[in-house]
């Protein structure tokens, strides 16, 4: 009886999959060394694993490439190609290379090809965020055949986790290689536990066994990557066998899900904060303007604009209504538990009277106009929260637009592509820090957008404090974990009372899959099919 | 004066005095035809009206609260007062009253779109007809290459282009529609431009743009009548699809597409509404227009006596 529900549920919902989708028949439940079928809501932009840093391709670069340092579902270090690291002093670390680990070309890796990657990931052409930020202040010196020798600028307490961010590629393959040699297939050869075997985008990456992997073996010799950006049509798949495991279930499908026998959900708050971004930069910009359509000065330079926008903007309504339980109101850059959470900072209620007096004492008592941008396929329920942060600042008399958009056409847009100016003037992103902790959301978007040095690399509205700033590499330079933490738990009380950007939540990932599978959930919000194994 | 219609020079004599008469006498014949004009006409006048009908402008950021989201059918609003008669979405948007001005969107860019289509493209398909040679060749190779793309593809194409909004869904529709009026005008125009009254004219020598306008359009209408009212209906499901896969109409203001797209993240977790009675009414609305068209050619139909 619940079979044949499932049947006819999953049956409804092909009806509403995009056409793509319906040509490929259902496969049966995952089995130990069969093919594993993954559910995405965001498609890996692409197989280039130094092109873009976001999830998705993290997700499936991981599969292909690995990394020096990894880290486990807890955000912990945990050996990857170098098998043990030591500090020697203050700024030198040294990495010692795994003996026996190969690319799948069957070339050995080498300490030349680690300092090839870190080269070329801080420079690909066209990248959208690339890895200076966690490469700019290092050397990389081979000391001997299995010591890679790492000197960073100023002492770096941090140097593992951020080599962690960085997938180690081939340099042999990788010198003449362009992104979209790696999108062929043709240079995307990496250490990792599977294979490239197929990607055609908007369909499908599928990945086979490596064999020769040099550490544990996983349980699925194939893995296939969907990408189902609609909710309800991921939902659907799983529930009718399409594919095994889904990741961001929709807060609305969770309850019901629940209830299912042959589903189980996995859970696991994420380490990172969805917000709104302020334009601080230019002195006009292009999506705020006075009711009538004229030009007006940016208003968001204003820090009584900033502060009635955060008051008026119900977060907790938003974690509640929208997001249903799957987000945790956001009043600061990270969530409890992380490294630098300042525990002083509470989270203010929302207060419509008072935003709208704040609003009036900065000079716009009947508001203006304002286009909000934001990404329709990235975040959990990402249109629905834009619509309800307009519907707030409707209430204090700002007359808002909603333009949601694929999010590969609006990450382009907001940082402004190669060296361009950020395009938006109040836009809805989210951060995650790789190294787990708070400095990269720090340095990357509170501290001062600078290209040289790749700091404020995501600060795509350009705000700038050089308070903040002193304060960020003050503690950049320290290692004493004690005093570097009191450093930045400063500056976040100082960025969050300047209202650099408004913060909404933090998300609780939630992954579906079939009740035979065993799943114990991340943190870093990441779907990895090493993180999967059948039942026995 | 009563009329034997078994009778047919009665009833010739009687279409040539009284078109129009004659014409909805053999509409109303078919019960099919009728139903479908009623539903048509409630949905439009629902549509027109839709301010007065409706408890809540569902565009108007300032009446949704998110507190009221995600009410099933029968529900009061808290703030308000009034019943959300086929529940709210997950806005706190009233269904009832999103359907309304969703079907205004709706109607309005599917008779744009199809009226301004059937102006340009009967426009072009007659100057083929009626000029031959090589701006008949030029035209119809422009219609060939058009109707060989899938609709929703080009449709696609050029909103990604010129982005969202409804006026640019309308410049899309009119883009991938206009081909189907030229190619149906340019077939009736072809056989009409070759009977003895356009020779005539000729042959008086009227100007070729009035032997058009006033002698081969008139005859041409029927058939693109009918193309027009199976066009309506298929514009509206286009401005639904684009509208589902997210390049039609902003968020902020749903058409019926939009609708069913935001209530489908919730189909599986029992919030059925939210869905389910926007695609009624588009269901509906399509059935009603169909069932139009098809009685319209059936009476336009020049052949139906023979």
């Amino acid at each position: 009886m619940n079979l044949e529900r499932r049947h006819v549920l999953g049956g409804l919902g092909t009806l509403f999959l995009p056409t793509g989708l319906l040509s490929i028949a259902p496969a049966f439940a995952a089995e130990r060394d069969g093919t594993l079928t993954i559910g995405m809501s965001t498609e890996s932009s692409s197989m280039d694993p130094h092109w873009h840093i976001q999830t998705a391709n993290s997700s499936v670069s991981q599969h292909i490439f690995d990394r020096i340092v990894h880290m486990d579902e807890n955000q912990l270090e945990v050996p990857g190609l170098a098998e043990s690291w030591r500090n020697v002093d203050g700024n030198v670390w040294e990495f010692t290379l795994r003996e026996g680990a190969t690319f799948h070309n069957g070339d050995p890796v080498t300490v030349e090809d680690l300092i090839f990657s870190y080269a070329r990931a801080s420079d690909v052409p066209g990248a959208i965020f690339n890895l200076r930020a966690y490469l700019g202040d290092k050397t990389f010196e081979k000391a001997d055949d299995r010591t890679l020798r790492v000197i960073t600028e100023f002492a770096n307490p941090i140097v593992p986790r951020e080599l962690a961010t960085t997938a180690i590629i081939s340099k042999k393959v990788g010198e003449t290689a362009l992104p979209e040699d790696y999108n062929s297939g043709k240079a995307c050869i990496g250490s990792g536990p599977y294979k490239f075997s197929q990607y055609i985008p908007g369909q499908v990456i599928e990945v086979e066994r490596n064999d020769a992997y040099w550490g544990d073996k996983p349980d699925w010799s194939r893995v296939v990557f969907r990408p189902i950006p609609t909710g309800g049509s991921r939902v659907a798949a799983l529930r009718s066998g399409d594919v095994s495991v889904i990741d961001s279930v929709p807060p609305s499908d969770v309850e019901g899900l629940e209830k299912d026998a042959g589903i189980t959900l996995g859970r696991g708050t994420a380490n990172r904060m969805i917000f709104l971004s302020f334009d601080h930069g230019r002195d006009v910009s292009p999506y705020a303007t006075a009711k009538d359509g004229s030009e007006i000065p940016n208003p968001f330079k204003n820090q009584l604009v900033r502060d009635a926008f955060d008051l008026a903007i119900d977060k907790k309504a938003i974690a509640e209504r929208i997001l249903s339980g799957n987000g945790a109101p956001a009043e600061q850059l990270v969530p409890a538990g992380i490294f630098g959470n300042n525990p002083d900072i509470e989270l203010r209620d929302a207060d419509t009277a008072r935003a709208k007096e704040m609003l009036a004492e900065a000079g716009y008592p009947d508001g203006f106009k304002l286009t909000m941008h934001g990404p329709n396929d990235r975040f959990i329920r990402d249109t629905a929260v834009l619509q309800a942060a307009a519907q707030m600042l409707a209430r204090i008399g700002i007359a808002v637009d909603v333009d949601a958009m694929p999010a590969n056409i609006f990450y382009k847009r907001a940082s402004g592509g190669d060296g361009g100016v950020p395009e938006f003037t109040f836009f809805l992103v989210g951060y995650g820090a790789a190294t787990g902790e708070v400095s990269g959301i720090l340095r990357n978007l509170i501290h001062t957008y600078d290209d040289v040095t790749g700091l404020g690399s995501n600060n795509r509205g350009r705000y700038s404090n050089p308070e903040i700033d002193r304060l960020i590499e003050e503690g950049m330079a320290t290692v004493d974990d004690a005093r570097r933490e009191e450093i930045y738990q400063q500056a976040c009380a100082m960025a969050v009372a300047d209202v650099a950007v408004i913060p909404l939540y933090y998300p609780i990932s939630v992954w579906g899959m079939e009740s035979s599978i065993q799943f114990a959930g991340r943190s870093d919000e990441r779907t990895l099919a090493m993180d999967f194994h059948p039942a026995g | 004066m009563p009329v034997d219609l078994a009778d047919p020079f009665a009833r010739e004599a009687e279409e040539t005095a009284r078109p129009l008469r004659s014409f909805l006498r053999s509409y109303f014949q078919s019960p099919g035809g009728t139903f479908g004009l009623i539903l048509l006409v409630l949905i439009v006048l629902s549509a027109v009206f839709a301010p007065l009908l409706s408890f809540q402008n569902p565009y108007d950021l300032l009446q949704l609260d998110i507190m009221d989201g995600q009410l099933p059918p029968g529900e009061v609003s808290a703030a308000y007062g009034f019943p959300y008669l086929l529940g709210t979405d997950d806005q706190g948007r009233d269904m009832y009253s999103a359907i309304l001005y969703g079907l205004r969107i709706s109607l309005g860019v599917g008779i744009i779109s199809a009226t301004t289509a059937a102006v340009i493209g009967a426009t072009l398909g007659l100057i083929a007809a009626y000029r031959g040679g090589r701006v008949e060749s030029v035209i119809m190779r422009l219609v060939d290459f058009q109707l060989s793309f899938p609709t929703i593809l080009i449709a696609l194409m050029i909103l990604a282009i010129l982005g969202k909004g409804v006026a640019n869904v309308i410049l899309a529709l009119v883009l991938v529609e206009w081909a189907t009026f030229a190619r149906t005008a340019r077939g009736v125009g072809l056989v009409e431009s070759r009977k003895e009254y356009i020779e005539a004219s000729r042959v008086l020598g009227v100007p070729a743009w009035r032997i058009m306008l006033r002698h081969l359009l008139p005859n041409c209408i029927p058939p693109l009548i009918v193309i027009a009212t199976v066009q309506v209906a298929r514009a509206i499901s286009l401005e639904a699809t684009l509208s589902f896969l997210g390049v039609g109409v902003p968020i902020t203001e749903p058409s019926l597409g939009l609708l069913i797209s935001n209530g489908y993240q919730y189909m599986f977790s029992g919030m059925y509404w939210m869905s389910v009675f926007p695609g009624l009414s588009l269901l509906v609305t399509i059935v009603a227009i169909n069932l139009v068209g098809d009685r319209l050619r059936d009476v336009l139909n020049p052949r139906k006596d023979t």
